[in-house]
């Protein structure tokens, strides 16, 4: 871990100096101490300032921490598999997202009623599209992904899971709210 | 009201508290039966390889909170689940331990050492007895604990602590925390200062939201939810999934042990084990009540406490421990169990919570209206009823409740569990993330939060992966609010002295221990690294 | 005075059945977002999730509450900015978002950029001591102050705040001002000593009839229910109140038949003290008290005004 604790105590004592120097002084509302009402207290950038001062000195305990001279690799290949995997779930977040609307504009260009996705939410079928998309794409492609292969089978039990977490979760709760329909 | 009533009517509010539903004409205590529900889930979560406890709690929580609503008729059925999964899950993290060599979470590896040893000579049963015993014993003798001393913990800091020791005593536990987690004081206090840093954009008292970058998103500050699912399940998922990708040439076929001979537990060998059971409960209480030393060690101290016995008084041609000595189970399931009630004690008496099971309690009680972890719970007020204790003895009360349910049908229970250690792990996880997602959309309906989940969990990958534990950060993000105002009280109350932390010796010796536990850590970091 | 404020509420009740006619076939488009600028749980939440629920079973709508907490509500009306205005948006909050939180400017926004609906109810902000201390009127708190150290005295809002420092300034005493979180926040402070004194709006009540707490001075532009010989704040020179309203405000240029329907179905709930939100608001704050149109509009005009001049006040 020798060279990864070097790059981690450097990273967190460069970050800690952007915080100290640029991010907390130009982004607060008020200084370290501030003056109101004839009584001094303590302002907005205190705690914040705080916090990078820590993140300082553990980055430099780091790098005085006793280091062992067996370098472990740290290899590409698993972020790259992990990135894999973000880009599943990012992308199923985004179906669950635009779905809904999306498809509501091909209907409406197919000359369906034009109306909003808005005043539609709480309505069948219209209100389980996004998350019902969303939610296959996210396990069966993180399953599919991981497997290394498609089967019908993921797909099955990506659709079964959703489904049931549909029934589990809409069906009796009657103020929750599926994604995206709460962000309308 | 006297503190004997008060007990009477926390056990009320449990019992007679609204019914669940009538069974012959009888009304079932609606708290009652959600301890029950929780434990069960909890034994099934806790031998799932790849779930624990805390996640469950975590995805629980947010659906639980929308059923029952925020008032404060909710918090005992809410907190009963809870406290029921919390306790099912240290027992059921026993069972793939045992039968396939694959600890259901961290802390149940060490009973691997002498559990699967056990199976592979067919007593497969008999260490899910001995596992069952020491784990219900260790915990019962825990809330036990848990029951004396938080009330007098309440009261010595609300009788010595002003706003400034109160201060020192937040800085002393996240140092803590930062010290002893993960065995790098040095990633700790990162892994701190991220949380910190999280918890503080948004916030402020001036009008503008702080490091907020201008932003709208970022204005309101991260939720509590998102933060924290995002770095501990979500984070989670991710790393297990490449850990699967590790795997995935290895071949997963297991081989089947059959049991035989007798598996009862006889007298004697109960006999033989409880003294080891009666040493390991109390290193995990002990270990318990400090703020952020986890079930792990416990574990690990409970079972070289146990070695280190059993070499003095092995029986003849009894196996060693590591070799299948029902002993070595006993030890670290008596240890890794008692850990859960007196971790409480910090939670109730301070509001401060000591490890992940913990932080959900007081997510749970910070939802919920009408009770506020900290020092004003234990007033033992005459004149008007002081509901919040009322509370605290009925939450003890569900306490027991779910003892009595490990202690009865928990062992059925590990037994049945056995069929979840063959829920494939591919399918599984990315489930497990869908539910999360929902779980925080339905506490904060809105995308943003979803992204900041995923974002969140990432940072949660990242830390796993370079070996810097995300707990400090998780109890980081939920005190850092605190700190910051208990700091700012200080500061005001005082009238402005910029000194107020050394005003008084408690607060010194608090900040005084901060600093020791760092440096301590550190020493001990150097002198391991140079004899490895 | 009980009976008076009953009669006010009848006199209002029927003020809006004036303009119901204008209300009447007004139904929401689509399902609804009540914003709640308080965190989950707590009295305040409680009260709007109760309105919500009733407003469900006598209309039919479909209304999904939603916490936006933060900043006194100043985060909730920032929500509005942008939200649809077809009534199918709109939030509970307090008055003091729109007064002395768009005040100074910082927010960018003044209450033009919102649509009041209707009032809940009128907070009943007291300045609180604990009777252990032994101060009876607001005369032994001051002589206290007096005698020795400067005392520490809570305070849940900056505009609480700022009028707390005015109190303190007449008197000719000094004074530790401290922020607290909310009313709870404040009451265990009291309890435990961290604290000597501080405004409270509603949550002493179960305190004060217990004698565990002493009201000493009454926050609002009325007497106090539970102490009616307690000053007032123009009594001890300050002239400022506390008037506080717990309030429903939409985004800006909201739909006028909304706005008129929504006050009326939501001042009918309030002022019932049949249902929860009618009889939770009666056991905390003395009743519902549902103003709206016109005289709540003059209510936000000259509070925002005199927001402004308190603010100028504090900071000489």
């Amino acid at each position: 871990m020798y060279r990864l604790n070097i790059y981690i105590g450097s990273g967190a004592v460069l970050f800690a100096l952007v915080g100290l120097f640029l991010w907390v002084p130009q982004d607060t509302g008020t200084g370290l101490v501030v003056q109101v009402r004839r009584q001094v207290t303590i302002g907005d950038a205190f705690a914040p300032t705080i916090a990078f001062s820590l993140m300082a000195i553990g980055g430099a305990l780091l790098l005085i921490e006793q280091r062992q001279h067996t370098s472990i690799k740290v290899p590409l290949a698993p972020f790259l598999h992990t990135a894999a995997l973000v880009a599943v779930i990012a992308f199923g977040l985004l179906l669950m997202r635009h779905a809904g609307p999306g498809l509501l504009f091909v209907a409406e260009g197919f000359g369906g009623t034009d109306t909003e996705y808005r005043l539609l939410r709480e309505t069948f079928p219209w209100k389980y599209i996004g998350y019902f998309l969303g939610g296959v794409t996210m396990i069966g492609g993180m399953a599919s992904l991981s497997a290394g292969r498609l089967q019908a089978r993921t797909a099955l039990i990506a659709v079964a899971v959703t489904m049931g977490l549909i029934a589990l979760v809409d069906v009796p709760f009657d103020d929750l709210l599926l994604p995206p329909n709460g962000d309308y | 009201m006297q503190p004997l009533e008060y007990i009477l009517a926390g056990m009320q509010a449990v019992i007679f508290g609204p019914a669940a539903f009538e069974l012959l004409g009888v009304p079932i205590p609606l708290t009652l039966v959600m301890v029950f529900a929780g434990v069960v889930t909890g034994i099934l979560v806790g031998a799932t390889p790849g779930l624990a406890g805390p996640m469950a709690m975590a995805i629980s929580l947010p659906i639980l909170i929308s059923f029952f609503g925020y008032n404060v008729e909710a918090l005992l059925p809410v907190l009963g689940f809870l406290i029921g999964i919390m306790k099912g899950a240290t027992l059921g993290g026993a069972v793939p331990a045992i039968l396939f060599n694959t600890p259901g979470t961290p802390d149940a590896y060490m009973t691997t050492l002498d559990g699967y040893p056990l199976t592979q000579r067919g007593q497969s049963r008999k260490a899910l007895k001995v596992a069952h015993l020491s784990s219900v014993s260790g915990d019962t003798f825990s809330d036990i604990a848990l029951f004396v001393c938080a009330p007098f913990v309440a009261l010595m800091v609300e009788r010595h602590l002003d706003f400034p020791e109160k201060t020192a005593l937040l800085i002393l536990s996240l140092s803590f925390i930062a010290a002893v987690i993960g065995g790098s004081p040095g990633k700790g206090l990162i892994s701190v200062a991220l949380g910190l840093i999280a918890v503080f954009i948004g916030g402020g008292e001036d009008f503008y939201p702080r490091l907020s970058l201008g932003t709208d998103a970022l204005a309101g500050g991260f939720s509590i939810m998102t933060a924290i699912l995002g770095v501990l399940i979500v984070g989670a998922v991710l790393k297990e999934y490449e850990d699967l990708w590790h795997r995935s040439n290895l071949s997963g076929a297991r081989e089947r042990i059959v049991d035989h001979g007798d598996q009862r537990l006889t007298r004697a060998e109960v006999l033989r084990i409880a003294p080891y059971i009666g040493q390991s409960s109390l290193v995990g209480t002990i270990i318990g009540a400090l703020p952020g030393i986890g079930t792990t060690l416990a574990a690990a101290l409970g079972y070289q406490l146990g070695r280190a016995r059993y070499v003095r008084r092995r029986p003849e041609g009894a196996p060693a421990f590591g070799e299948g000595a029902i002993e070595g189970v006993a030890a670290t399931e008596a240890a890794n169990s008692s850990v859960s009630g007196s971790n409480l004690i910090p939670v109730l008496g301070l509001g401060i919570p000591g490890n992940a099971a913990a932080v959900f309690i007081i997510l749970a009680t910070d939802s919920i209206g009408g009770f506020t972890p900290g020092p004003s719970v234990f007033r033992f007020s005459e004149s008007v009823v002081n509901t919040e204790l009322v509370l605290v003895f009925g939450l003890f009360t569900a306490m027991l409740f779910a003892n009595l349910v490990n202690w009865t049908f928990g062992g059925a229970f590990m037994r049945a569990a056995t069929v979840m250690v063959r829920v494939p792990k591919r399918t599984l996880l990315p489930v497990v993330l869908l539910l999360t997602f929902t779980a925080v959309y339905a506490q904060e309906p809105s995308m943003e939060s979803l992204w900041f989940t995923l974002g969140f969990g990432i940072l949660g990958y990242l830390m796993r992966k370079v070996d810097m534990s995300p707990l400090p950060f998780v109890i980081a993000f939920v005190l850092g609010g605190s700190l910051e105002n208990s700091a700012r009280q200080a500061f005001s109350a005082t009238g402005g002295d910029p000194y107020f932390l050394f005003s008084s010796w408690i607060s010194i010796i608090f900040l005084a221990g901060s600093v020791v536990t760092v440096v301590l850590a550190l020493r001990q970091k150097r002198t391991n690294s140079t004899r490895a | 005075m009980k009976k008076f404020l009953a009669f006010g509420a009848i006199a209002l009740g029927y003020s809006i059945a004036a303009t119901a006619s204008l209300a009447e076939d007004w139904t929401p488009p689509g399902p609804i977002t009540m914003h709640i600028a308080f965190p989950p749980g707590g009295g305040s939440d409680s009260q709007a999730r109760l309105i919500a629920e009733e407003l469900e079973t006598r209309y039919g709508w479909t209304i999904t509450p939603q916490n936006t907490p933060g900043k006194a509500g100043l985060i909730m009306a920032k929500e509005m900015q942008g939200a649809p205005a077809d009534g199918t948006v709109f939030g509970i909050g307090i008055s003091e978002a729109l007064d002395y939180g768009m005040a100074d400017g910082t927010a960018d926004m003044t209450p033009d950029d919102v649509t009041p609906i209707v009032t809940t109810t009128l907070a009943e902000v007291a300045f609180v001591v604990p009777a252990s201390k032994g101060w009876k009127t607001f005369d032994d708190f001051v002589a206290a102050a007096k005698a020795g150290a400067p005392l520490r005295v809570g305070a849940i809002t900056p505009k609480i705040a700022d009028v707390t420092y005015l109190m303190g300034k007449e008197a000719g005493i000094d004074m530790n001002i401290t922020m607290v979180k909310g009313g709870r926040g404040m009451l265990n402070a009291l309890y435990a000593g961290d604290l000597d004194a501080g405004f409270v709006a509603g949550a002493h009540s179960k305190g004060v009839k217990a004698g565990e707490l002493v009201e000493l001075v009454s926050g609002m532009s009325r007497k106090l229910s539970l102490t009616p010989d307690a000053p007032l704040l123009g009594d001890l020179g300050v002239p400022y109140n506390l008037d506080i309203y717990f309030m429903y405000f939409g985004p800006k240029g909201m739909d006028g038949a909304a706005q008129a329907t929504l006050a009326q179905s939501i001042s009918e709930i309030v002022l019932d003290e049949s249902t929860k939100a009618g009889a939770l608001l009666k056991a905390n704050f003395g009743g519902g008290e549902a103003i709206s149109g016109e005289e709540l509009q003059a209510f936000i005009d000259s509070s925002f005004a005199s927001a402004k001049e308190l603010m100028q006040a504090a900071s000489e």
